[in-house]
């Protein structure tokens, strides 16, 4: 159907698929957008609190000062905290436990999905047993018993958040590693003498990553929502104030200063949104339609 | 004159929008079709053979491609102009299509009786137990054996070449004027394939409808056919009445496509030659756009002419007509 | 020794695969055949008749159900690890779909020196030369090794598919379809390289097709398969001269040719769909769709009976002057050479 690609023969110039996908991704401004907001967001948590030096757990001025009513600029919360103080080291609290549960999210899914799909048969019936045991479990009052059996760390946090959400990225894979199995350039590995190992981690994993890369991105979101949700309901570390924390503390004062719940909730809100558009955007640079067959 | 023709089709032009640029995929496309003829389109993938048939049933994917240029005049009426309503008409009553696929073109989840009575219903009316009836009547058109039980099979449960037969019956159902065929036994095996091409000789005579069947394949479009137009980088480069292309092509491609391929032979040769080589790889469209013959930079004859300045059509003589500087200047 | 040794010898081989909810596909179910050094023996028949399941087998791509596969001589049904490593450099394969046997994601120079790399051929310095050698060997530039799959055409793609395939130097290559995913004018090229190749290399060929057309042209020796089974084998000659079985007479009749203008008339059609490989009639299995099928034909499997001169045929009727008439009548109708 579509015309015959063909590289001009004088300067052939290598255009690798992730080349590729970087051309069109740049095309998409709602994901250069998400981009730069995550960069925004990156930048603060990480050098934020060593440029503004408020500490964000002592009190510092009068408890629920409205914001721009002192020179704490968004106010302070009910115990005379400085909010923004709270929000730049809270950032780096929620991105790490979101990137760290993502980071085992997808590990654990891709390992399971990639050994359920290459293998198939006994080991597949195993694994998708495991899967869906996972899966039927109620995700929230899972990590909740995980979080309160062990204490509630930032690590701990995040192994929870990791085991209960790696189920669909491991449905994903499986599905990939089986499409891809069968196609024939992975005979063509095999008949050049390609091991297991090989044929899985280094030739049908690159291909499966376009999907798998859009659903480790989204899965960071959704970990730092997840986060947010324990937090709220006061499973947090005691030693690291997360914008999910924040939230929850606030709540009870949500009548007397809207902001100490609005302001962590917009940066969550931010987060969350930046990444899903970077998602769509890796998505649609990742498109196979747009490519030539 | 165009009036009494069922399909003229008029310096066609169809362009698809490739970063910022229109790139023409047909160019200056003009044919006819007489009621009752069989014409076969032949060309390699990307010369716009496909495109083109798409284009005659209003179907060109847009955007990105759209018709830039020219009339497509079905019994005197431009289609090109005409709205999705009317275009929505025409495809339904007086052109159909078969394609090259027919497990993707059946919906799954509907039996074939009910596909192909579903389609008699709307265009004619019908009640539902004649339009089922018709359905079967149809199945049996097309040689499918025990047609009222077959009727309710699913197409999962049919091979694929009971599946393009089913095809056929609903792209016939509707007694078009035009019967539109892109490749319609590619993805066949060659026993089942010369079954449906037989099926095809058989509903030609019955049916009475013109025939455009799109195929890469020289032998199929000489058993099929009475007329034949060659494609070459979107554009039309010879055609004629099958029998004399067949004996004596014009123009270098065909010449080309016609002796590149192995033939069977009873005897065989002991030590065959060579197969004839068309050098090289078709261009892509973006190539196009300088000037001279597109098959200049694959031709062993071309001379300084054909760099530079674009072959017109021009007539052989006996209805035939090539696109080459060569004959151009051997008729001068 | 090697030089009157076969390359290739399959005998009785068996592949059937498991299907979901019990039953089995006969994908191949006891073929035999030998492949003389420096022959290109063709494996012809349509979907569903094992061509490409069995010739994956001697490439030990699929498991084997039972039989032996003999490479040079030695038994690599069941050889693994580095013993099949050095099976592979001898035998490699040439697969059908140029668009989906080159992984997308490497450069057209790393794909063609991948096998060295894993088959261990050569020093490292070796290896670059020898990609090189085989970048020219198949026409192509050697600038063109940085590019990746998606930019080059079909036809230099199946060359890029052709050059990895010759990379360890093997004696034996199976082509699986080679050319049946191009373009007519492509086909051309890749069976010309291909026979040019066999010349000057040397090279035996285990050549699977559809087409009765390209496996005349390229095969000195050629097998029909029907349902996983052999139904005809014989030289090019032989197959085309007396083709004796009544699905090679359906086989060369389907060909379209284009000499055969708007005739339809001398044909021999079959009736149906190639029945399928899960439940294969007892019998002939090729009964239900012959036409000159008889009682004995639907109770008895016909053997694969040698005719003379390595010409065998699984048809009982096979020297039935109703058989003979139908060819000598298929012979008349076709162009002769």
């Amino acid at each position: 159907m579509t015309a015959t690609s063909t590289t001009p023969a004088s300067a052939p110039e290598a255009v690798s698929p992730g080349r590729q996908a970087w051309r069109m991704f740049r095309q998409n401004h709602s994901a250069l957008f998400g981009l730069a907001i995550i960069a925004l967001i990156v930048l603060a948590s990480v050098f934020g609190p060593y440029v503004y030096t408020v500490p964000p757990r002592e009190m510092v001025w009068m408890p629920l000062t409205p914001p721009g009513e002192s020179e704490y600029l968004l106010g302070t919360d009910y115990l005379g905290r400085d909010l923004l103080a709270g929000l730049i080291n809270g950032g780096r609290v929620t991105l790490t436990v979101g990137l760290s549960a993502a980071v085992l999210t997808v590990l654990i899914g891709i390992t399971v999905g990639a050994l359920a799909g290459f293998f198939g048969g006994r080991v597949d019936d195993v694994l998708m047993r495991i899967t869906e045991f996972f899966q039927v479990l109620p995700n929230l009052l899972f990590a909740m018993v995980v979080v309160m059996l062990f204490s509630p760390s930032l690590l701990n946090i995040a192994v929870a958040i990791g085991v209960v959400s790696w189920t669909s990225t491991a449905r994903l894979t499986r599905a990939e590693f089986m499409r891809l199995r069968e196609m024939e350039f992975v005979k063509a590995e095999r008949s050049i003498g390609a091991g297991n190992a090989r044929l899985i981690w280094r030739v049908i994993l690159p291909n499966a990553a376009p999907p798998l890369i859009v659903v480790a991105a989204l899965s960071i979101g959704t970990a730092i929502l997840f986060e947010a949700g324990l937090s709220f309901l006061g499973l947090s570390d005691p030693n690291a104030t997360s914008w999910g924390r924040m939230i929850g503390d606030n709540r009870p004062y949500i009548l007397d200063s809207s902001w100490g719940v609005t302001f962590p909730g917009l940066c969550i809100f931010l987060t969350v949104l930046a990444i899903s558009l970077v998602g769509d955007g890796l998505n649609d640079a990742f498109n196979p339609k747009l490519r030539q067959r | 004159m165009t009036g009494k023709k069922l399909l003229s089709v008029r310096n066609l032009e169809i362009t698809f929008r490739t970063e910022g640029e229109d790139i023409p995929v047909v160019r200056d496309l003009s044919f006819d079709l007489d009621h009752g003829d069989t014409l076969g389109i032949v060309g390699e993938s990307g010369c716009g053979k496909s495109i083109t048939a798409l284009s005659l049933l209003g179907l060109v994917p847009s955007p990105p491609g759209r018709i830039s240029k020219g009339q497509i005049l079905f019994e005197g009426e431009d289609l090109v102009q005409a709205g999705e309503r009317r275009l929505n008409q025409v495809r339904g009553n007086d052109i159909s299509m078969v394609f090259q696929e027919p497990m993707t073109s059946l919906n799954p989840v509907y039996t074939i009786g009910e596909q192909i009575a579903e389609t008699a219903r709307v265009h004619f009316g019908l009640s539902p137990a004649k339009a089922w009836a018709r359905a079967v009547e149809m199945l049996d058109l097309v040689g499918i054996p025990s047609p009222d039980t077959r009727a309710h099979d699913f197409p999962h449960q049919l091979s694929g070449g009971m599946r393009q037969r089913v095809m056929i019956a609903i792209a016939l159902v509707c007694e078009p004027k035009l019967l539109i065929a892109d490749e319609p036994t590619t993805a066949l095996d060659v026993t089942v394939q010369a079954q449906v091409f037989d099926l095809f000789q058989e509903l030609k005579q019955k049916i009475g409808a013109a025939i455009i069947l799109i195929t890469h394949d020289i032998g199929v479009v000489a058993q099929m056919t009475n007329r034949v137009m060659v494609m070459y980088a979107g554009r039309k480069i010879e055609e004629g009445p099958v029998a004399e292309f067949i004996r004596d092509p014009r123009h270098p491609y065909t010449r080309g496509l016609v002796s590149c391929i192995p033939r069977l032979r009873l005897p065989p040769d002991d030590h065959p030659a060579p197969l004839f080589e068309i050098p090289g790889v078709v261009p892509s469209p973006w190539e196009l756009n300088r000037p001279g013959c597109a098959f200049a930079p694959r031709c062993a004859r071309a001379m300084a002419r054909c760099r530079t300045e674009n072959p017109v059509l021009a007539p052989l003589g006996d209805g035939r007509a090539a696109a080459c500087w060569l004959e151009t200047e051997a008729a001068a | 020794m090697s030089g009157t040794q076969n390359i290739l010898e399959v005998s009785d081989l068996k592949v059937h695969f498991p299907i979901a909810g019990g039953g089995k596909v006969y994908a191949v179910d006891g073929i035999s055949f030998a492949l003389p050094p420096g022959v290109a023996f063709g494996l012809v028949g349509e979907s569903g008749s094992g061509k490409t399941t069995a010739a994956l087998a001697c490439a030990r791509l699929n498991d084997i159900t039972a039989g032996t596969i003999r490479l040079n001589g030695q038994d690599i049904t069941r050889i693994e690890g580095e013993a099949l490593k050095a099976a592979r450099r001898d035998v490699q394969v040439v697969f059908q779909d140029p668009y989906a046997s080159l992984n997308p994601r490497e450069r057209a120079g790393a794909i063609v020196r991948r096998p060295l790399d894993l088959l261990k051929v050569g020093t490292p310095a070796e290896r670059a030369a020898r990609v090189d050698e085989l970048f020219a060997l198949v026409g192509l530039r050697p600038d063109q090794k940085e590019l990746f799959p998606h930019q080059f055409s079909g036809g230099q793609r199946q060359r890029i598919g052709v050059a990895r395939a010759l990379a360890s130097r093997p004696r034996l290559i199976i082509c699986d379809e080679p050319v049946s995913a191009l373009d007519v004018a492509i086909q051309a090229q890749i069976l010309n390289l291909l026979a040019r190749l066999k010349q000057d290399l040397g090279l035996s060929y285990l050549f699977i097709s559809h087409d009765l057309a390209v496996v005349q042209h390229l095969c000195d020796r050629i097998a029909v398969m029907y349902l996983g089974q052999i139904v005809e084998t014989g030289s090019r000659r032989q197959i085309f001269t007396r083709p004796s079985h009544p699905y090679t007479h359906a086989l060369i009749s389907a060909v379209p040719s284009p000499h055969a203008i708007g005739g339809a008339s001398s044909r021999i059609r079959l009736m149906g769909d190639p029945p399928s490989p899960i439940s294969p009639p007892s019998g002939c299995r090729f009964a239900g769709r012959c036409a000159h099928a008889q009682d004995r034909c639907r109770q008895a499997a016909p053997p694969l009976a040698d005719t003379g001169e390595g010409h065998a045929v699984a048809c009982h009727r096979a020297n039935d002057p109703e058989v003979v008439a139908a060819r000598e009548a298929l012979i008349r109708a076709a162009p002769s050479g």
